[in-house]
C-alpha cells in the first residue's frame, strides 16, 4: 500500500483538469436551516443538538463537555460503503462518556455522502444531502430481530 | 499545481478512449503476461526501496490461492494486505491521457511514470508484497458488471478464477454465495428472516420480487402510511416462527435506488408511525428533513 501511494509522486507537478460535478443529486439546501430536527441517509441518522427532549429518546442539549476532535470525514462505516462528509468546513468528535455516538460541528454547509471509498468519494447507493451550519450527532437506525429477540443497530 | 480550465472538444473525445482503455485493463480476463508482470513488480520493489532483483515472485491461479500461500509462508493467520493495481488504475489512466493528449511536451520529464508505473498498473492484477517475496494472482476468468461498472451478479459469481474460486457481489457489495446461487423459487421464509444484514435481505427481496417476498412471508398488511418524505410504508405482521404468533415488520422503499426493505420492528409497534419512531429513536413522530 505504501509503495502504491508513493507512485503518485511520479506525477507530481502535472496540472489537474477542472472537473464539473457529474450531476449527482444533493438533497436539501446548504443555507436553509432544517425544519425537522433530524435527517436520514440509509442507516445513518443525523440529529440536531439542542432542546429536542420531547422528540428524541436520546438527545443532547449541547455538545458533551468531554468531546475530542477526530481526524477525517468518516461518520459511519458499513461493511462495504461509508457515510462521510465532504466539502464545507466541519469537525468530527467522539466522547468517552457517549462512545456510541459521533458528534459533528458544521461551520460551513457540508455534504453528507454515501460512498464506496472515502478517498475518492465514489458514490454508493444513497443520495448525498446538505448539512447546514450547526451542531449535530450521529445516531444509528434500529431494527428488531424477532428470532433472536434482540434490538440492535441496523447492520449493512 | 496548475489547473486546466477546459479541454478541447478533441481532447474530450480522446478522454473517452482512455476511460475505455483503462476500464478494459481493469476488467480484463486474459491470462497475465507473466514476463511483463515480473518486470513491473521488480521495478515497483526498487521504487519502494526494496531489492527488486532478488525478490521471489510466485504466481497463483486466484486471489484465494495467493492469500493461502502467503499465509502459509508467513505463518500469519489473518488476511494479508494486498494491492489491486489494475483495478485501482483510475488515476494512472488520467495521467496517461494527460501526458499523451494534453501536455505531451512533458513526456520526457515523466518517463518513469510512462515506462515503468503504467506497465505495473497494466500487468499486475493482484499482489501481496512482502519484503522478499511477492504473491501474485492471475486475473479472473470471468467478471460480471452492472451498467455502472460495478461487480454485480444476482444469479451466480460476479468474479470467477480458473481454480474455481468465486467472489459474489451485488452493486459492488460482497454477498454470501447462497443469495446468488439460490434460485428465486427456492428461497424460504427462514432464509429471509434469519439473514441479519439488511442489505442482504434487500437483495433477496429484489431478486425474488417484493410481491413474492410478501407471499413468502405470509404477511398481513395492518397499517399503511404515505409519507411526503419517505414514500409509502406498510406495517406487516409475519408469522415468523410458523406457530401462529405474528410479529411486526416494516416494508419501505429505498428512494435512492427504488428497492424495497423489510425490517423487523419492536413487538409493541402497532402502526407505521410507531415503527418509524422505534427505528429512528423518536418519542413522537416527526418526518426527517430528507430521506435518501
Amino acid at each position: 500500500m505504501k509503495a502504491l501511494k508513493q507512485m503518485e509522486t511520479l506525477v507530481t507537478g502535472l496540472p489537474t483538469v477542472k472537473s464539473e460535478p457529474a450531476g449527482r443529486l444533493i438533497m436539501g439546501n446548504p443555507d436553509e436551516p432544517w425544519k425537522s430536527p433530524f435527517t436520514q441517509q440509509g442507516d445513518c441518522i443525523i440529529k440536531k443538538i439542542g432542546d429536542y427532549s420531547d422528540v428524541f429518546v436520546k438527545g443532547f442539549s449541547k455538545m458533551p463537555p468531554d468531546i475530542k476532535p477526530i481526524q477525517g470525514n468518516l461518520v459511519l462505516k458499513g461493511s462495504t460503503n461509508s457515510h462521510a462528509l465532504y466539502g464545507g468546513k466541519f469537525q468530527l468528535f467522539t466522547s468517552e462518556s457517549h462512545p456510541e455516538y459521533v458528534f459533528l460541528r458544521v461551520e460551513e454547509p457540508t455534504v453528507l455522502d454515501h460512498v464506496t471509498d472515502l478517498r475518492t468519494g465514489n458514490p454508493a447507493e444513497h443520495y448525498a444531502q446538505w448539512i447546514p451550519k450547526g451542531d449535530y450527532f450521529y445516531d444509528g437506525l434500529k431494527e428488531y430481530d424477532h428470532i433472536s429477540e434482540e434490538q440492535r443497530r441496523v447492520l449493512d | 499545481m496548475s489547473e486546466i480550465e477546459e479541454l478541447t472538444q478533441e481532447q474530450k473525445i480522446k478522454m473517452e478512449d482512455y476511460i475505455s482503455k483503462w476500464t478494459k485493463i481493469g476488467t480484463s480476463t486474459e491470462r497475465l503476461d507473466r514476463q511483463a508482470a515480473e518486470k513491473a513488480i521488480r521495478w515497483a520493489y526498487k521504487f519502494a526501496s526494496y531489492n527488486g532483483d532478488s525478490v521471489k515472485i510466485s504466481f497463483y491461479d486466484s486471489v484465494d490461492a495467493a492469500q493461502k500461500a502467503a499465509q502459509e509462508a508467513t505463518g500469519e493467520k489473518t488476511k494479508q494486505s494486498f494491492m489491486t493495481p489494475s483495478l485501482d488504475s483510475w488515476w494512472v489512466g488520467f495521467y496517461d491521457f494527460l501526458l499523451h493528449e494534453v501536455v505531451p511536451e512533458k513526456q520526457s520529464e515523466y518517463r518513469e511514470f510512462l515506462e515503468e508505473c503504467i506497465p505495473f498498473y497494466k500487468n499486475v492484477f493482484y499482489i501481496i508484497a512482502y519484503d522478499t517475496h511477492a504473491f501474485v494472482s492471475e486475473r479472473p476468468t470471468s467478471i460480471k458488471l452492472d451498467d455502472q461498472g460495478r461487480l454485480h451478479n444476482y444469479n451466480g459469481p460476479a468474479m470467477e478464477f480458473s481454480d474455481g474460486h468465486k467472489i459474489y457481489a451485488i452493486n459492488n457489495t460482497p454477498i454470501p454465495a447462497y443469495i446468488a446461487e439460490t434460485s428465486p423459487e427456492d428461497f424460504t421464509k427462514d432464509m429471509f428472516l434469519k439473514e441479519k444484514n439488511v442489505d442482504f435481505r434487500r437483495f433477496i427481496t429484489t431478486k425474488i420480487g417484493i410481491e413474492k417476498t410478501i407471499e413468502l412471508l405470509g404477511a398481513d398488511v395492518v397499517d399503511i402510511y404515505e409519507s411526503d418524505v419517505g414514500g409509502r410504508y406498510e406495517l406487516l405482521m409475519v408469522d415468523y416462527t410458523n406457530t401462529g404468533e405474528k410479529r411486526p415488520y416494516l416494508k419501505m422503499i429505498n428512494k435512492s435506488i427504488g428497492e424495497f426493505h423489510i425490517e423487523g420492528v419492536h413487538p409493541s409497534c402497532k402502526t407505521v408511525q410507531e415503527a418509524l419512531n422505534f427505528r429512528n429513536g423518536l418519542r413522537k413522530f416527526v418526518e426527517p428533513e430528507n430521506l435518501s
